[in-house]
């Protein structure tokens, strides 16, 4: 890296982290790096040096695992190689930033220097990926600089080897000049597949005719360590090898092949001169404002077709949809649910039809998964969809512009994420009733006591309220939140990073659940009677009335907060929430 | 000094700038009009080495902006409309990297100095983030300025300035063609074109439409006495009812 660009390297890097630094003086970057810091050491740190203590040093992994290991971590990378050759991506390949472009590619430097700056640049987040990956795998491991510098050069050489495949595959297809170390990539790859089709061919099919899994395991080692196929998949092997290997001497042995594969990638990318200028201008058309018509229209289908009379609130939720329009509407949702549903229950129906256990697996299996998938929906959804005042408080000054209540306005923004995420949540707990009421023991409450269909559909009905109403009063409290702490609730389309904003986020989860938990209360509590009253005389029916009433409970209090919110959203005056 | 030889732009099927031909001597200022999508940024985006024209040639003081880009954009200083900065570079490292980039032997002497004309002297440690739009837009102006280039670009200049930032960039701009810059104001701002430009080219599609000074403009057929938004909406084919009648 030459002098001008190691100059901004080191300079940005340093005020990033003064800035950082510079923000723990407000109290809620200081709170939530504190959090952050606590969680990250109670979690990993913590647990894994008592298990560290507990068991010595970690062992190597065992060479009955290690080759197996790296024979799936070879396979993993050829299939994202060959999912980079075969799809094309929207993605740029090489990404400069608007100050990137009009104060690097207005200076007197070649391009070729830009695009080694951008490429050694991205190293640093390559590391800290790795660094990260080794944190959440534990810092108890044995091999612990394998697996960091390892995953650093196993990331890197398949970062270069992406962008290489993608600037090649976009000459190649447009029929460009001939790039001869694209040519030997594309070869790589093709023999690689040619390998990979001749062992999962044979174990696919050995797999269908016994459903053996150790023999068929044992027919993939076999089929790999044939000649042809163990040399096709060798780039695929080197890359992984450090990772797995043992420190240092197993891992010097190992690195250097890896080196020699990232250095190859490295110059690839940066000596094919005219796929590297290619990219660039993809870039620059990009960037540099070129005429919009020459790009590629996006098509943004409304989520439904507005009426120019009605509540107000509906044109929020309208407006709220369509930000997700580009990728979620009703006809995406119909358009995945209707297949869901024909999956899950075309087995369910097989199975009550035939009588048969065979298949219960898979639709047990299913069934565990649906429930967990709704569970996810239904209590982490309303924290990553942000399509409410979250995104919308730094457009306050225009909101409150419009002629409509603070109270109409905060109930439009609920709404929306609110029907989206109900929407996702009621399939899948249909999706989960489905497969439930096609297995023949699902739920026993002992051996020998079939749980009867009718108690089952009481469940299924109990819980069909209240999923929306857990959604709607999650959300009432997040934008609760935004109103009354707007400095501590990230707002605008873009998330802070940082342990900070992990630490805040975390901060902001715990009071949500420990508010819902309390809003809760009233409604399980009356619940709860009815229940332990009704159960003697309707059995599992008595949930029904008991979880309605719940639902009805934490939805009118959610209009009660909602209310009082929007008197005090009237009164916010815009400038106090700004930045 | 600039000087554009039958330049093409393409993007995939779309034409945005079509042989378009001019030439900026040393110490002219010439304004370049266009309805919007005309090709203006495209053009000075060419020019300014950020984009490669597709067919013709563009010179910077007989340096190619292809062939010999390195010594072409030496002489050269480019100011976008929005002034694009490196969110985590100080104002004092921002000119210190240009001055790295374009190699200025006497940058240390000559950093406070451009500060205290910009009025950034008291903000030499803040981020842009931490810089109000007019002094972002003057730090842009001192990369742009610092190595003394021979040939200047502005596209839009005056956006999001106030009257007295308006005036500093006006004068500016005159004082590098008073010194001896050839320098292309592209803007939407007829007043400010008419006011400041010794000559005008009109685009329109990605063609010239119009060349010369406001006195050869005017003295076209039918546009005697025209002022500039009058010559540009006829010359753009959108000729008001009253000039119709002329």
């Amino acid at each position: 890296m030459t002098s001008p660009f190691l100059y901004l390297f080191v300079c940005s890097a340093k005020n990033r982290v003064l800035a950082r630094l510079r923000r723990l003086r407000e109290p809620r970057y200081l709170v939530g790096a504190v959090v952050g810091i606590a969680y990250l050491y109670l979690v990993f740190f913590r647990s894994q040096g008592r298990r560290g203590r507990r068991r010595g040093l970690a062992p190597a992994l065992p060479t009955a695992v290690l080759a197996p290991a790296q024979l799936a971590g070879a396979f993993v990378l050829w299939l994202v190689v060959l999912a980079r050759w075969v799809v094309p991506v929207s993605r740029r390949p090489i990404e400069c930033t608007r100050a990137e472009t009009d104060l690097l590619l207005t200076a007197p430097v070649s391009r070729r220097r830009v695009i080694r700056y951008k490429l050694l640049r991205s190293l640093t987040g390559i590391f800290l990926s790795s660094l990260l990956m080794l944190v959440v795998a534990g810092t108890g491991l044995a091999n612990a600089w394998s697996f960091l510098i390892g995953l650093f050069l196993l990331f890197t050489a398949i970062r270069l080897h992406l962008l290489g495949v993608a600037l090649a595959r976009d000459t190649l297809v447009n029929g460009h000049r001939r790039d001869p170390a694209a040519l030997v990539a594309l070869a790589v790859t093709a023999a690689a597949t040619l390998a990979a089709l001749r062992v999962a061919g044979p174990a696919v099919a050995h797999l269908a005719s016994t459903g053996d899994w150790p023999s068929t395991l044992a027919g993939i080692r076999d089929a790999a360590a044939q000649p042809f196929v163990s040399i096709a998949l060798v780039p695929f092997q080197v890359m992984v090898a450090p990772v797995v290997a043992e420190w240092p001497r197993g891992f010097l042995a190992a690195a250097l092949p890896a080196l020699v594969l990232v250095v190859l990638n490295y110059w690839w990318v940066l000596h094919a001169e005219g796929v590297h200028e290619r990219a660039v201008e993809a870039v620059e058309r990009e960037t540099a404002g070129a005429p919009r018509a020459a790009r590629r229209p996006v098509n943004r289908p409304a989520p439904f077709d507005l009426a120019v009379h009605g509540r107000p609130e509906w044109a929020i939720v309208w407006k709220n949809l369509l930000m997700l329009g580009r990728y979620l509407n009703a006809r995406t949702l119909l358009r995945i649910g209707i297949p869901v549903l024909v999956v899950a229950l075309g087995p369910s129906l097989a199975l009550m039809t035939s009588g048969k256990a065979q298949g219960a697996e898979i639709v047990r299996m299913l069934a565990v998964f649906a429930p967990i998938l709704f569970g996810f929906v239904t209590v982490i959804g309303p924290y990553m969809a942000r399509n409410d005042l979250r995104q919308d408080l730094p457009r306050l000054a225009v909101l409150k512009t419009w002629p409509i209540s603070g109270e109409q306005l905060l109930r439009g923004e609920v709404l929306a994420p609110a029907i989206l995420l109900s929407a996702i949540a009621g399939l899948l707990l249909i999706v989960a009733g489905l497969l439930y009421l096609g297995l023949p023991d699902a739920g026993r409450l002992d051996p020998g006591t079939p749980f009867p269909w009718g108690s089952r559909l009481a469940i299924l009905a109990a819980v069909m309220p209240l999923s929306p109403a857990i959604i709607v009063m999650q959300l009432t409290i997040q934008n609760a939140a935004v109103v009354l702490f707007p400095a501590w609730v990230p707002t605008g389309p873009t998330q802070p990073s940082g342990i900070e904003a992990m630490g805040q986020q975390m901060l902001l989860l715990g009071g949500t659940l420990l508010l819902l938990a309390i809003g809760i209360l009233p409604g399980a509590a009356i619940g709860t009677i009815i229940v332990l009253i009704g159960v003697r005389w309707i059995g599992w029916l008595a949930v029904v009335p008991a979880a309605w009433l719940l639902a009805a409970l934490l939805i009118a209090e959610a209009y009660v907060v909602l209310h009082f919110l929007g008197m005090l959203l009237e009164r916010t005056d815009p400038v106090t929430v700004e930045g | 000094m600039i000087d554009l030889q039958d330049i093409s732009k393409l993007y995939g099927d779309l034409l945005a700038v079509d042989r378009l031909s001019f030439h900026v001597a040393r110490g002219e200022i010439v304004g370049l009009l266009g309805p919007n999508g005309a090709g203006k940024t495209t053009t000075l985006r060419c020019v300014a080495g950020i984009q490669r024209p597709s067919s013709g040639t563009i010179r910077i003081d007989g340096h190619d902006i292809v062939a010999d880009a390195i010594e072409a954009k030496r002489r050269l200083a480019f100011v976008p409309d929005e002034p694009q900065l490196f969110d985590y570079l100080t104002v004092k490292e921002h000119l210190r990297l240009v001055a790295r980039l374009y190699q200025v032997s006497d940058a240390e002497a000559r950093i406070p100095g451009l500060l205290e004309e910009l009025e950034l002297s008291a903000k030499t440690s803040a981020l842009p983030g931490e810089l109000s739009r007019g002094m972002r837009q003057k730090l842009a102006l001192g990369c742009a300025l610092l190595h003394r280039p021979v040939a200047l670009l502005f596209d839009e200049p005056l956006t999001g300035l106030d009257p007295l930032g308006i005036r500093r960039v006006k004068d500016t701009i005159l004082a590098c063609a008073r010194d001896g810059a050839a320098v292309v104001v592209s803007s939407h701002l007829l007043h400010l074109v008419e006011e400041i430009c010794g000559r005008i080219v009109i685009i329109a599609r990605g063609r010239k439409v119009a060349d010369g000074t406001m006195q050869e403009l005017s003295g076209h057929p039918g546009l005697a006495g025209a002022d500039l938004e009058e010559i540009f909406l006829r010359a753009t084919g959108h000729g008001t009812g009253a000039s119709d009648r002329t």
